[in-house]
């Protein structure tokens, strides 16, 4: 009696087996028991790797969803981190204010005291602390810088002999100088 | 003009972007599983699986028909699969270290898993056991071939299109597979 072959035992697996194969399957027991061993431990290896596929790839796409867990699960984080960097930013828009509120003061109290030298004909720099002036106090500068009686380079000179002669006023003659001694002495 | 242009580019290309989008998602599970059967590994089969709809759109313009676009993406699919292997197999290490556990704890846990009730799951163990072992011992082309006809339930015209083989080597390997099952189960 011969046995079902390898090719014969593929083909009733597939669900095409022939004539003379299902004839053997019926009456020869041992390669009925053997073919239905066969077929169902492909049945079961088919079937648990499918499952554990399908198990694998639902992880994987669970996997996939994983980092905005993440994310809402850490939301405390994110939020402790997004004012951290609002707090930054307006430490930086602070610190960047009280230098323009500087620059500002700095501008005013130079163009005052442009305005104060002018008064007072000195007042070296001037012109560059005249950013920032208002019309009026460019004005007066302007109008200071006309009406001043001698070149600004040499307005520190001529305040020391305008105190000199108010001095020398005061004391009842004018101050005498070097010169005036020997004039005297001769 | 726009209409001359775009008609033959079209043709040229072939699918769409929206019709591709649909063949993903309609051979998505498959790919995936194919790869997974071939590698078992979880991440592997995820990146390779999106590697061949990679792969697949690019040589969009190769598919002429010839195959079922299935069988297009298994082919691509085994294909990838090889070249992983290939790969992995100098990764010496890796597969000292870990391969062989992670396929004996897959084993165990499938065996475990299919287990349909309490005085059966001896004999089912045993039977699900027997055949991963026996499609282990299978040449890695063999095992490709059972998979694709006893998994994915291929027919042989398919594998042989999906693997570029004649259909005599595909019944070839499916014969080997089924005469190894026959012998295991005759050894004590």
């Amino acid at each position: 009696m011969k046995h079902l072959s390898d090719e014969q035992l593929l083909g009733w697996l597939a669900g095409d087996a022939d004539e003379a194969a299902q004839t053997h399957l019926r009456s020869c027991e041992l390669c009925q028991t053997e073919a239905i061993a066969v077929r169902d431990g492909i049945s079961r290896y088919s079937l648990a790797l499918r499952e554990k596929a399908t198990q694998a790839q639902r992880a994987q796409m669970a996997g996939d969803f994983a980092p905005r867990k993440a994310l809402a699960k850490h939301r405390l984080r994110w939020a402790g981190a997004g004012a951290l960097a609002l707090l930054l930013a307006a430490q930086t828009t602070w610190m960047l204010r009280p230098r323009e509120r500087s620059v500002d003061t700095g501008a005013q109290g130079s163009t005052q005291n442009y305005a104060q030298n002018k008064k007072q004909g000195g007042g070296q720099g001037g012109g560059q602390a005249a950013v920032g002036m208002s019309d009026d106090e460019l004005l007066e500068a302007v109008n200071n810088d006309l009406s001043r009686d001698v070149p600004e380079a040499l307005a520190p000179v001529s305040a020391i002999t305008t105190a000199r002669n108010e001095m020398a006023a005061a004391s009842g003659g004018a101050i005498r100088t070097g010169k005036d001694k020997l004039k005297e002495n001769k | 003009m726009e209409e001359t242009l775009t008609v033959p580019a079209m043709s040229q290309t072939g699918w769409s972007a929206a019709e591709f989008d649909e063949i993903v998602r309609e051979h998505q599970a498959k790919i995936y599983r194919v790869l997974w059967c071939e590698l078992r590994d979880d991440e592997a089969a995820a990146t390779l699986t999106q590697d061949c709809f990679l792969k697949a759109y690019r040589g969009r313009a190769e598919f002429r028909g010839e195959a079922s676009v299935s069988t297009w993406l298994v082919r691509i699919a085994v294909n990838l699969a090889r070249d992983y292997r290939r790969n992995r197999r100098l990764g010496f290490w890796r597969r000292m270290v870990g391969g062989n556990a992670r396929e004996t704890e897959l084993a165990a846990e499938m065996a475990a898993d299919s287990s349909p009730g309490a005085d059966r799951a001896l004999l089912a163990r045993e039977q699900l056991q027997q055949t991963m072992a026996v499609v282990k011992r299978l040449s890695p082309q063999q095992q490709t071939v059972f998979n694709l006809r006893f998994v994915e339930e291929l027919s042989l015209e398919e594998i042989a299109q999906a693997m570029a083989i004649e259909i005599g080597t595909v019944k070839s390997h499916l014969s080997r597979a089924v005469h190894a099952l026959r012998r295991q189960r005759d050894e004590p």
